[in-house]
């Protein structure tokens, strides 16, 4: 059996984020997140969980006549899901362990 | 602001990103940034909103540029052009040495030409500012022979020998070598060369001081050597502090191992880079600083007209705009042909 895939305190923050709001800009990120990610390090921290498989990202079409780069939605792949579902558990049974059966 | 012209700032930043932190890296980090950033200044309503969101994606930008280049890797150099490059040096280094050691260092005392001679070691040392700084355009030609390396690479490697010269310069000068080299074991090494020479019949002490000297006692010889120490101390107390031209002179050679860099990327960059190539442009620069330096004089031991040291800089600092300027305007598939 693989050993559960790491998952730091931004990621999750990103994962959790997105799980509830289904797709978003970096930026609402940042906005949503209460002052947990800082807008100069989520880009980042984005780019290596698309590496990692944990997001999967498309541009936004841009609007008629709009000039610029199309914006970038970010939204979790399953396996980001999983992940985060499994860390939950974890976290809960490491907080409220079950009596042991004497 | 003229329509567009926000657009046109923001491409000019992603381009910046995609020099800094590599094409694929800047897709991933710096375009949704940048896009969202345009977006927030976009739609910021009065003035004071758009100042702000302007300095925070500002900041956000650096900060990203910084990590996505720091963790990328991309100004790493790689490993076949970084070995190729310590090759090219360590070659230079080694004909310089050579070369060095090719004028008699003293008329009269015959010293034994050894690196482990500390007269010796002194002297390359000395004369190290002189001579190192051509092998840098060796180096930075070879490392064009490794397909993979880029102008981020070169960048870096300039800086490198740029940090590692200034080192080479403030250990080698002359205080910095009389401090290591200048005692009284040393002084007593250069007795027994100069007893010696003279033994051989070459003139070196003048009248009564070889008896003198070979009666002498080792307490009184460093009880001479310590009274002459403390006059040169004296002597220097009193030398004015350096000018501003005597500092730029003094890092002369730092300033000249960026250039012949500069020109050895370059002069890579203008045709194949064949070895064959790297040692000729090598040779060429490496004979004109050592005319330049005033070495040749003392080489080839023929009297010449002093050298015009201070016609460096500008001499070869334009022969490498000259080329970068060529590199740029020669079209890319004539000089891959």
């Amino acid at each position: 059996m693989g050993q559960l895939p790491q998952l730091s305190a931004t990621e999750r923050v990103i994962i959790e984020l997105l799980s509830n709001h289904q797709e978003l800009f970096g930026l609402q990120m940042v906005q949503l997140s209460e002052g947990r990610l800082k807008r100069g390090t989520v880009y980042v921290t984005l780019g290596r969980m698309q590496e990692k498989g944990y997001l999967e990202s498309r541009q936004e079409p841009l609007p008629e006549g709009a000039i610029g780069l199309p914006r970038r939605m970010y939204r979790p792949t399953g396996l980001a899901l999983r992940i985060l579902a499994a860390w939950r558990t974890a976290e809960a049974m490491y907080r409220n362990p079950e009596p042991q059966e004497a | 602001m003229p329509p567009g012209s926000r657009a046109l700032g923001f491409a000019r930043l992603l381009q910046l990103g995609n020099a800094i932190c590599g094409e694929a890296a800047s897709r991933r980090v710096i375009e949704p940034l940048l896009a969202d950033w345009q977006r927030e200044v976009q739609e910021s309503g009065s003035r004071a909103t758009r100042m702000l969101a302007m300095t925070s994606g500002g900041f956000a930008f650096v900060r990203s540029v910084t990590a996505c280049a720091l963790v990328e890797g991309v100004w790493i150099p790689p490993l076949r052009g970084t070995l190729l490059s310590l090759v090219a040096i360590s070659f230079s280094i080694a004909v310089s040495i050579a070369v060095l050691l090719i004028p008699p260092l003293s008329a009269r005392i015959d010293v034994p030409r050894s690196l482990s001679e500390p007269l010796i070691q002194r002297y390359l040392l000395y004369m190290a500012g002189n001579v190192l700084p051509p092998a840098f355009l060796l180096a930075l030609f070879v490392m064009r022979r490794d397909r993979r390396a880029t102008v981020r690479h070169a960048v870096i490697a300039t800086m490198i020998i740029a940090v590692s010269m200034v080192v080479v310069v403030l250990t080698t000068t002359f205080d910095a070598l009389e401090r290591r080299y200048d005692t009284f074991e040393t002084q007593e090494h250069m007795r027994e060369f100069a007893i010696a020479s003279h033994r051989a019949g070459r003139f070196v002490f003048a009248g009564q001081s070889y008896q003198r000297e070979l009666t002498s006692t080792v307490e009184e010889r460093r009880a001479r050597f310590e009274r002459f120490r403390a006059r040169m101390e004296a002597m220097r107390q009193q030398d004015p502090p350096p000018t501003i031209g005597d500092r730029i002179t003094q890092f002369r050679p730092v300033a000249l191992s960026v250039i012949f860099a500069i020109m050895g990327w370059t002069l890579a960059g203008l045709g194949t880079p064949t070895v064959t190539r790297g040692l000729g442009w090598w040779a060429l620069m490496f004979a004109a600083a050592i005319t330049l330096t005033g070495l040749l004089t003392s080489l080839i031991q023929v009297r010449m007209l002093p050298a015009p040291q201070w016609a460096m800089l500008p001499l070869f600092g334009v022969t490498a705009l000259a080329l970068v300027t060529a590199a740029r305007r020669i079209p890319k598939a004539r000089v891959l042909q």
